[in-house]
């Protein structure tokens, strides 16, 4: 038994490889993880979790990859699949599926702070886009890294989406600096932005010498576009140009050009408020980077370029530990350092030479994220029954399996979608492609064409603050006036698309995808979070439970609350779950037996079958409607549905 | 900062104003023209019985809203104008609060020593500095926690617009962590059961969720089950409850919703006191957009006419219904903004020194705590760290600031951090 599985094993990991020229043997590497473990464990005369039970191991990598609950048919197939070699499939091929790139796009987003709209001006509908390309892409996190803070050029132009990166944070370059730190070194500096920092070595020189790299760069929409169309505006003669008109203009240029210019200049001037002697306000500071390699700018040369090479490079001390741990956490749920990014020169792995080897795998699969995940998802302590184990900030965590964790704000609504709509991996509703054309329409105008463009808009714009105007007029009596304000209402609407086409507001993008079939019956918004905008709205599932407001790195909160329990209680099971045409019910439909409804609807909800008490308990509850409609509701209520086991 | 920085910067907090309470209502202690006493004994009598705490969210110009300094280069274009207080001078972009300055305490001459938002968002709400090791309780749960809910049925607490990681019950009972409004207008939502369900199937549903928890919360007795559970309990008390309509603004006539501006912190800022008026014990509302590195004065303008109209409309209503007495109104944010004004119009973050308000709650109106110096750069009089103005609200609510609190490691905690609150901004 034990020598089928190995060469069972040894076939996938050839087929896995085979598409490398230096073939990886991630089953060998999480071997060697596995026996470090093992030896820390029975250092601290601790025993390994057992083996979980094969559901609750199949329930978990479909949530820890694909960020979703299996369907029944998936269960169905993996289920047919011997158990000696169903997890090592399944792991590949969860890994290489479309539901991979929905899950790791909520980790990448709640990291970076991704938004549909960046600080209220940029659409951040092709910087999006491009994240999901690069993790389809597999682009390794060193050049993904690399790409993002070396971006230049416009938003909207492919092959420099990656502009949103700075342009979430236009106006604020200092902050932009610490964010960056934080998330791909681990690293705090905010503090010193204000002053040398109290708990850790950095003083607020070092900061901003550190800051000096980015600092010179242009982020936001092109000045010289704009002095461009100033000067073609007073070339025309007619004077002062209206308030609307000027409105429509600056969210034209915004638009257009909204993005960065590279900068050769690698200095930064000591601020007024500087409170120290070393230096003096007005002082000129070249840039110098606060770890490992000085990394200063020889003439010439593009400073992002030097800052990026020496954040990614294998010789920085925190770049492959940080995403080493971060992923760690994210798939056992403890990181081997916490919190993730509060680094400091005393920080102490839990595990230090568990953190040096995952270190070192990370460099070694040269920051291959999905590889990395392979090894860990690969590891026996991954096929562990989790323990109950809560950071009280004293105690580290031993390893002797997985932590029951709440799922994740994206992991309840994508599964709770799950039973609603087929397919739901592939089912769009984000599209930035409408968005790329209105570019490529918009760049190809002439200034005066451009002008004529913003004399409509400016009209437009007028137009519509009338309309609103007397709308306001009718409102006091809203009742009598109900049909007035709905026909002005219209017109307005009929206004904002024409802007839209005109050029003053990109078109919003609804992929055609959406409306397809299977999925033509459902809501538009029944689809992924990660095809939502981002964030979601307030009073959305993703938002009580928890999802990051994007406005801090890693926001997002797994905290119980009242309103999670009512919505959960009182409003999507009903609304759309035990609608006839949900996933779950067309399912339930099919059996014949209460017996086999049971099994159904647990199978569904739980990827498990009911044990002979619940049978019991319940085979006559299911035999009416309502009933069953009541055990679907505790299932799906209950704390097992909730949590990652 | 370590307990023992602040208390050095306490001690060396200087001294005298008994002039204060003889001066009368409207004379800002600056012009007594020396530093108010501290009085270190803390007499217990709480004269408010709830908060509605205002939090903009960002850093709001101190320069530009409380603490103006017209006629020099670092005001920009903002000018000054009087106030219904003599001697109390706010910005232009205030005209309506002006009027209320008679029920207002300005503390100008706050500083913190966290100049990054989520640190100094925190540190405000916390008193606390924010560490990786432990998550401190923030003001609403620290009330609950000591004087319980004042509306059996209704949460103790309630955060409107909060951002997505507030801080909540940190180490105090899971129970006591706010009730998230998203959108005020909507109220409480799905807080009944959906249409076609009979009370007999949604007790049935009951009774099985029970019976699939049962096993489930012994095999993990974590901290985490155990608050869903609690989160279940409250949201079905609360659904019972007979006061649930004071999660409905639509409710109130057009007026009242109009005079509090169509906007989501004015109608979140109504929301609240329909909750007060049912006695829940803090509700703090968030106003966002203060964030402003550029276009600071058009920014700060536009978000001013929000603030302006919704706690003008609140202070007025308040004082209308009687409840202005004995509710303690809060205006707060993370830091001040650079008197320096850099590119594009903007200002950036300041930690150093920046301004607050307090209004009803036996706070006396009509004065003016501390002070800046000429470009509202340093405090340069009876400097406020942020624990002693999160012990002064929690001293107008009778709480008892020197009990200790330990978190499940045994760290031992304080409502406000050894804080010491301005007495002297009560009614005496």
């Amino acid at each position: 038994m034990h020598q089928s599985w190995m060469i069972l094993l040894l076939c996938w990991v050839s087929c896995l490889c085979a598409e490398d020229s230096t073939p990886y043997d991630v089953v060998a590497a999480a071997t060697s993880l596995d026996r470090l473990i093992d030896s820390s464990l029975s250092q601290r005369h601790i025993n390994n979790n057992p083996t979980a039970s094969a559901d609750v191991l199949l329930r978990r990598t479909f949530l820890c990859t694909i960020g979703r609950i299996p369907t029944l048919s998936e269960q169905n197939y993996w289920r047919a699949i011997p158990e000696a070699v169903r997890h090592v499939r399944l792991v590949k091929e969860l890994t290489n599926s479309e539901g991979w790139i929905h899950h790791q796009y909520n980790w990448l987003a709640d990291l970076l702070r991704v938004e549909s709209q960046m600080m209220k001006k940029y659409r951040g509908d092709t910087y999006i886009a491009w994240l999901k390309k690069s993790i389809r892409d597999n682009t390794p996190w060193d050049i993904l890294v690399r790409e993002l803070l070396t971006a230049d050029g416009r938003l909207l132009e492919r092959g420099h989406e990656a502009v949103g990166y700075y342009l979430r944070d236009a106006g604020m370059p200092l902050d932009n600096m610490s964010n960056t730190i934080q998330a791909f070194l681990g690293t705090r500096l905010t503090c010193a932005q204000c002053h040398d920092h109290p708990f850790d070595t950095w003083t607020r020189a070092e900061y901003l010498r550190m800051a000096a790299y980015t600092n010179s760069a242009e982020v936001g929409p092109e000045k010289s576009y704009q002095n461009q169309m100033r000067s073609m505006v007073k070339k025309q003669g007619d004077g002062e140009m209206p308030k609307a008109e000027k409105q429509a203009a600056r969210k034209l240029i915004e638009t257009l050009t909204g993005g960065v210019r590279s900068s050769t200049k690698d200095t930064i001037k000591i601020p007024a408020d500087y409170q120290y002697t070393d230096l003096k306000p007005g002082d000129i500071l070249h840039a110098q980077t606060i770890l490992g390699d000085p990394s200063p700018v020889s003439a010439g040369d593009n400073p992002r370029l030097v800052y990026a090479q020496w954040m990614t490079n294998d010789a920085n001390p925190r770049f492959a530990q940080v995403i080493a741990n971060r992923l760690w956490k994210r798939i056992f749920g403890v990181g081997l350092v916490e919190p993730l990014d509060n680094f400091t020169e005393d920080t102490k792995a839990s595990h230090p030479e568990l953190m040096t080897a995952i270190t070192t795998l990370m460099k070694t699969v040269h920051y291959d994220l999905k590889k990395f995940q392979q090894v860990l998802l690969l590891t026996k302590t991954f096929s562990r029954a989790s323990s109950n184990w809560e950071n009280n900030g004293t105690n580290d965590y031993a390893f002797p399996g997985p932590v029951l964790r709440r799922m994740s704000a994206e992991q309840v609504w994508d599964s709770l979608i799950t039973l609603i709509i087929p397919d739901p991996d592939h089912r769009r509703l984000a599209d930035a492609e409408p968005l790329y054309a209105w570019y490529e329409s918009m760049r190809s105008k002439t200034p005066a064409e451009l002008i004529d463009t913003i004399h409509e808009l400016g009209k437009g714009i007028d137009e519509r603050n009338k309309l609103q105007q007397d709308i306001k007029k009718l409102e006091p009596d809203r009742d009598a006036n109900k049909r007035d304000i709905a026909a002005l209402r219209k017109q307005i609407k009929q206004i904002r698309d024409r802007l839209q086409n005109g050029g003053h507001e990109a078109p919003p993008g609804e992929s055609s995808n959406n409306r397809m079939e299977p999925w033509s019956a459902y809501r538009p918004q029944l689809v992924r979070s990660s095809e939502l905008p981002q964030p979601a709205p307030m009073g959305h599932v993703l938002r009580d439970f928890g999802q990051s407001d994007r406005l801090l790195i890693d926001n997002s909160s797994d905290i119980n609350s009242v309103p999670q329990a009512l919505i959960i209680m009182n409003g999507i099971i009903d609304q759309d779950i035990l609608r006839p045409n949900s996933a779950l019910m067309s399912a339930i439909g099919t059996t014949r037996t209460p017996d086999e409804r049971l099994s159904c609807i647990f199978m569904a909800v739980l990827s498990r079958l009911p044990n002979d008490q619940e049978r019991q308990r319940l085979r006559s509850i299911a035999a009416t409607e309502s009933g069953l409609k009541n055990i679907v509701w505790s299932l799906l209520n209950s704390h097992e549905f909730m949590y990652q086991n | 900062m370590s307990p023992l920085s602040h208390n050095e910067l306490t001690r060396r907090r200087f001294v005298a104003a008994l002039s204060l309470g003889l001066l009368g209502v409207s004379v800002p202690s600056f012009m007594s023209g020396s530093e108010p006493v501290r009085t270190a004994t803390v007499p217990h009598k709480a004269t408010a019985k709830r908060v509605i705490y205002l939090y903009m969210s960002g850093g709001m110009s101190h320069i530009d809203t409380l603490d103006p300094k017209p006629g020099i280069a670092v005001a920009g274009p903002v000018s000054a104008i009087d106030t219904s207080t003599s001697g109390i001078r706010v910005s232009e972009y205030l005209p309506l609060l002006a009027k209320q300055m008679h029920h207002c305490a300005l503390v100008r001459s706050l500083s913190t020593t966290q100049g990054a938002h989520e640190q100094g968002n925190y540190f405000m709400h916390t008193s606390y500095l924010l560490r990786g090791t432990i998550k401190h309780p923030a003001l609403g749960a620290w009330i609950e926690n000591f004087s319980g809910r004042g509306n059996p049925t209704l949460p103790g607490n309630v955060v409107i617009s909060g951002g997505s990681n507030y801080p909540g019950a940190g180490y105090l009972d899971g129970a006591f962590a706010p009730l998230h409004i998203g959108k005020p207008s909507d109220g409480l939502q799905y807080s009944h059961a959906p249409k076609g369900v009979s009370d007999s199937d949604s007790q049935k549903r009951l009774a099985l969720l029970n019976s699939m928890n049962h096993d489930f919360a012994q095999l993990h007795p974590v901290t985490s089950v155990h608050s869903r559970q609690s989160a279940y309990d409250q949201a079905l008390a609360l659904m019972k409850s007979a006061d649930l309509a004071a999660f409905d603004i639509s409710q109130e006539s057009r007026e009242v919703r109009e005079a509090y501006g169509d906007t989501p912190f004015g109608q979140g800022c109504l929301l609240a006191r329909r909750l007060c008026e049912k006695d829940v014990r803090f509700v703090e509302v968030d106003l966002g957009g203060w964030d402003t590195h550029t276009d600071n004065f058009d920014r700060v303008e536009d978000n001013c006419r929000i603030l302006d109209r919704s706690l003008t409309a609140l202070l007025t209503d308040l004082d209308k219904r009687g409840l202005l007495a004995d509710t303690l109104v809060v205006l707060t944010t993370e830091f001040g903004r650079s008197p320096e004004i850099v590119d594009n119009e903007g200002r950036n973050h300041h930690p150093k020194a920046f301004s607050g308000l307090l209004a009803g709650g036996g706070i006396r109106g009509g004065q003016v705590w501390g002070s800046t110096d000429e470009r509202g750069e340093t405090v340069s009089r009876a400097k406020v760290e942020v624990p002693d103005f999160n012990a002064t609200i929690a001293y107008a609510l009778g709480l008892p600031l020197d009990s200790v609190v330990h978190s499940s490691a045994g760290r031992p905690f304080t409502l406000a951090d050894k804080g010491k609150p301005l007495i002297e901004l009560f009614k005496v």
